[in-house]
């Protein structure tokens, strides 16, 4: 215990990370759980994603920098029913959202020349939507571009020479557009994190 | 050490495109019924407790395109368990068979058709492998480029979709005049759609499935 903690105050005072580096890329693996709207359509987490991230220091605590990610949903509803109007359709559903967020992100980081930095963020920018619901032999096709934001925290943390790792927790939320109701979601990211 | 890490980079990228690349759009297990669909459409103007009687023609039609080299031929095998069903749930939603069609017009008439046919689809998929950079960590030497594997290819299939129509006819408005000197208006119609091919027993229970769901999801025309 008594060690773990001096690990811990290890990490929290010395002074190595990013002090010198210019900018900072992260993969990460994403996680997204679905809100709002977004759940009402697809209610079944995501464990499909991916995202790519740059991010330049403007000074020690400051970055700007941007985003590609990738997050896909799915879920099958056995025999469903929708109803418009006068129609009504029965059947087997499958029911996908391919989204793509491109961000631009501005961040500021805590603790400055530690080697543990929270940090929070905010992210604006687009989401490439894809929404496909299949039903017999048959699909509904959206695709749309959404203005889109995303609040953001997360924390850095430097292991060992240069390979370090990140989490962070970001809040996605892109605009209602003609087809495709508001897309919302809670993504947990973890992945390696790299500095030039 | 860069290199250790580009290579993680690496790796972790390869791993995750591949990922990718198999789960755009996932799926699990499809069925024969996973594939039915149900529609039913109906005139919002009518009022259903008009009717009383009804009858349903005791033949399926098959409506066959004849001039079409590629003609499905459509058993008969179930003809009499779909009408069964059709009538029954007529009987259970408060309407009356006609037993004398020939004196006295049924208020609405339930024709049964089906249609089948036969499509084409062409698949064509790309390589999913497209090169490799061994590491051998004892020398810190990146060998050789390997080649993608050239794994595309086509693949042709075909198959048969067949469709039951069930149309509701409104007798009651237009039973005095000639049909033929006149339109008779649909006030409901139920279509299924699915996979042919399926084992009789499948069959069996896919029909009685979707006939009953036809009309379970019109409560509208319960008249009792």
């Amino acid at each position: 215990m008594k060690k773990i903690l001096i690990i811990a105050l290890f990490g929290l005072f010395s002074s190595t990370m990013f002090a010198q580096d210019e900018s900072m890329w992260s993969l990460t693996y994403n996680m997204s759980f679905p809100m709002g709207t977004t759940k009402d359509y697809i209610s079944k987490a995501s464990f499909r994603g991916i995202a790519l991230d740059g991010r330049w220091f403007v000074d020690n605590n400051v970055t700007v920098g941007g985003s590609l990610g990738w997050n896909v949903f799915y879920e099958k509803a056995d025999k469903a029913t929708i109803t418009r109007e006068n129609l009504t359709l029965n059947g087997t559903q499958w029911k996908y959202i391919n989204a793509v967020p491109m961000y631009f992100n501005a961040a500021y980081y805590l603790n400055e020349g530690s080697y543990v930095r929270p940090y929070f963020a905010a992210n604006v920018g687009t989401i490439f939507t894809a929404r496909r619901t299949e039903m017999g032999m048959y699909a509904l096709v959206d695709k749309e571009w959404k203005f889109a934001f995303a609040p953001e925290i997360g924390v850095t943390i430097q292991t060992y020479e240069s390979i370090n790792v990140m989490f962070n927790v970001r809040y996605n939320y892109g605009l209602e557009t003609e087809y495709i109701s508001p897309l919302s979601y809670l993504g947990v990211n973890v992945g390696i994190l790299w500095t030039y | 050490m860069e290199k250790k890490i580009q290579l993680t980079v690496v790796l972790v990228f390869m791993a995750f495109t591949g990922m990718f690349l198999a789960s755009c759009y996932p799926t699990d297990d499809v069925n024969y019924s996973d594939l039915d669909v149900v529609a039913t459409i109906y005139d919002k103007d009518k009022n259903f407790q008009e009717f009383k009687t009804y009858l349903v023609p005791d033949t399926i039609i098959h409506i066959i395109d004849t001039l079409d080299d590629n003609n499905v031929d459509i058993t008969r095998k179930f003809d009499q368990q779909i009408l069964n069903l059709v009538n029954q749930n007529m009987v259970n939603y408060g309407y009356t068979k006609e037993l004398e069609p020939q004196t006295t017009l049924p208020d609405v008439v339930v024709t049964v058709s089906i249609t089948a046919t036969e499509n084409t689809q062409v698949w064509s998929w790309y390589p999913y492998y497209w090169g490799w950079w061994p590491y051998y960590k004892s020398t810190n030497y990146w060998w050789g480029y390997y080649p993608p594997y050239w794994g595309g290819g086509t693949q042709v299939t075909t198959y048969t979709t067949g469709t039951v129509i069930m149309n509701m006819m409104d007798f009651a408005e237009h039973g005095n005049i000639l049909p033929e000197n006149d339109s008779i208006n649909s006030v409901w119609v139920g279509a299924i759609n699915g996979l042919a091919g399926a084992s009789t027993s499948n069959t069996t229970s896919r029909i009685d499935y979707t006939i009953n769901q036809a009309f379970e999801q019109s409560p509208y025309l319960d008249i009792k």
